[in-house]
């Protein structure tokens, strides 16, 4: 495909945050120098399925979305979407994991306010129900990582292969100069709780940190901010589970010896609060299980 | 729904080659029979199955998962095989969570030579995983 000509963004079904993240990007004057906007939906209303089917097949070069798609009406959205652009990017947590909007995935249907889709689905990844062409991840996705999109996919001189994640292949942690302790976990802390060592690794100092997990790519703001990584960028290639793999990690770290070392263990493993809402925060989703079942149980 | 009565669980199990494996073999070698409900993966150590392991086969549509390693304390890479089981431990929270009964994962530890051991765990987990019905997970990947 020559280069693009013209973008188009949906965020429709977001919270907002991608359509800001975009807004005060640097690269943002570039992209409306490079092509043409044709429109960019912030709300639902802002473009009807009626006025999204007044598009030629594959007119529109460039379709960034944003939000996770949750109901039949939504579905039926990104499948038209699909029709009239060439190339879609899956922009932010929701659109490639179902996002926080996943963890709705876990409530008992009772207690939510929109109806699942047919299918009893509920919040998926739009990589779920359409095909999708490229990934920019995060929540929302970082500077670095929006400028880079924009170099690769609108002022470069070829396309970036189909798959093309706009993110780094290594985790968080390669980018995160905190430095490691010699010493076994022993206790979970909680950053608002007890402030952590600005030097020493989080995940070392007992805050869950998702940096092993997750795609690196943002610099590792939040680490470099005193905050444990949440994972907003997803899985690292490689790891299918992200909450799963994390919790894997933490019970490989928790360490006590002596006779009674493994209940010790556990009782630490016990404390940990939250468990999914933590491991599986922009993931539920996307993860092996992806909603709630019934188990009777 | 499937009937309970007519239902067959699909369990995989995830055996260490220096102990529950053998044992598995030697129900085996001595024509023990045990329910064919099982699928055996082999593995080193029970400490290297990894979470993505476990998710996968319940995503993939197994009812359930057996896991046999060496007994506490007998463990050839010293003790991988707690640390494997505060993981599986750990992991059955976020699958209770998930809404999944945790009671779908059971760990045993089985020496070598205890191939009747073995058949009876056999027996017996396929026998709950029978009564519990089948898995829940049905959007598989
Ligand atoms: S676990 Fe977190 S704090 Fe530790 S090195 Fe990785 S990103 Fe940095
Ligand atoms: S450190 Fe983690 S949560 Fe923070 S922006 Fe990077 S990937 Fe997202
Ligand atoms: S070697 Fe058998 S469980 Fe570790």
């Amino acid at each position: 495909m020559p280069k693009p000509k013209s973008v188009a963004i949906y965020a429709a079904n977001g919270c907002g945050g991608c359509s800001q993240s975009l807004l005060v990007s640097d690269r943002l004057s570039a992209l409306l120098d490079a092509v043409h906007p044709v429109f960019w939906a912030t709300q639902p209303g802002d473009v009807t399925q009626a006025e999204i089917e007044q598009y030629d097949d594959r007119e529109i070069d460039i379709l960034l979305y944003a939000g996770p798609v949750y109901d039949d009406e939504s579905i039926a959205t990104a499948q038209l979407l699909r029709r009239v652009a060439k190339r879609i990017v899956a922009y932010g947590a929701c659109a490639h994991l179902g996002g926080l909007c996943g963890l709705a995935n876990l409530a008992p249907e009772a207690t939510l306010h929109l109806a699942p889709s047919k299918d009893g689905r509920f919040i998926q990844p739009l990589s779920a129900v359409i095909a999708v062409d490229y990934i920019l991840p995060g929540c929302p996705p970082p500077p670095a990582m929006i400028a880079r999109m924009v170099d690769e996919l609108f002022l470069g001189d070829e396309l970036p292969p189909a798959g093309t994640v706009f993110a780094a292949t290594k985790a968080v942690c390669a980018e995160c100069d905190r430095r490691h302790l010699a010493t076994p976990l022993t206790a979970i802390k909680r950053f608002h709780a007890t402030p952590p060592d600005p030097e020493v690794c989080l995940l070392d100092q007992g805050y869950i940190c998702l940096g092993p997990v997750t795609r690196g790519g943002c610099a590792a703001v939040c680490p470099r901010s005193d905050r444990p990584c949440t994972g907003c960028a997803g899985p690292l290639a490689g790891v299918h589970d992200q909450g799963g793999t994390i919790l894997h990690a933490l019970a490989s770290l928790v360490r006590f010896t002596g006779p009674d070392g493994q209940r010790r263990e556990r009782e630490v493993l016990d404390s940990i609060p939250d468990i999914a809402g933590t491991a599986y925060k922009y993931s539920v989703a996307a993860s092996a299980l992806k909603r709630r079942v019934n188990d009777g149980s | 729904m499937n009937e309970k009565s007519g239902f067959e669980p699909k369990i995989v199990a995830f055996l260490c080659k220096w102990t529950t494996y053998a044992a598995a073999d030697l129900c085996g070698v001595s024509r023990m029979p045990y329910p064919p409900n099982i699928s055996i993966i082999r593995v080193n150590c029970t400490g290297e199955i990894t979470a993505d392991m476990i998710l996968s086969a319940f995503e993939d549509g197994v009812d359930g998962i057996l896991i046999g390693g060496c007994r506490p304390g007998h463990c050839r890479y010293e003790d991988s095989n707690l640390k494997g089981s505060n993981r599986v431990y750990l992991l059955k929270r976020a699958l209770k969570e998930f809404g999944l009964n945790p009671e779908r994962i059971r760990e045993v530890g089985i020496a070598g030579a205890q191939g009747l051991i073995f058949q009876r765990a056999v027996e017996k987990f396929t026998a709950d995983i029978r009564a519990l019905g089948p898995s829940p997970v049905t959007d598989h990947a």
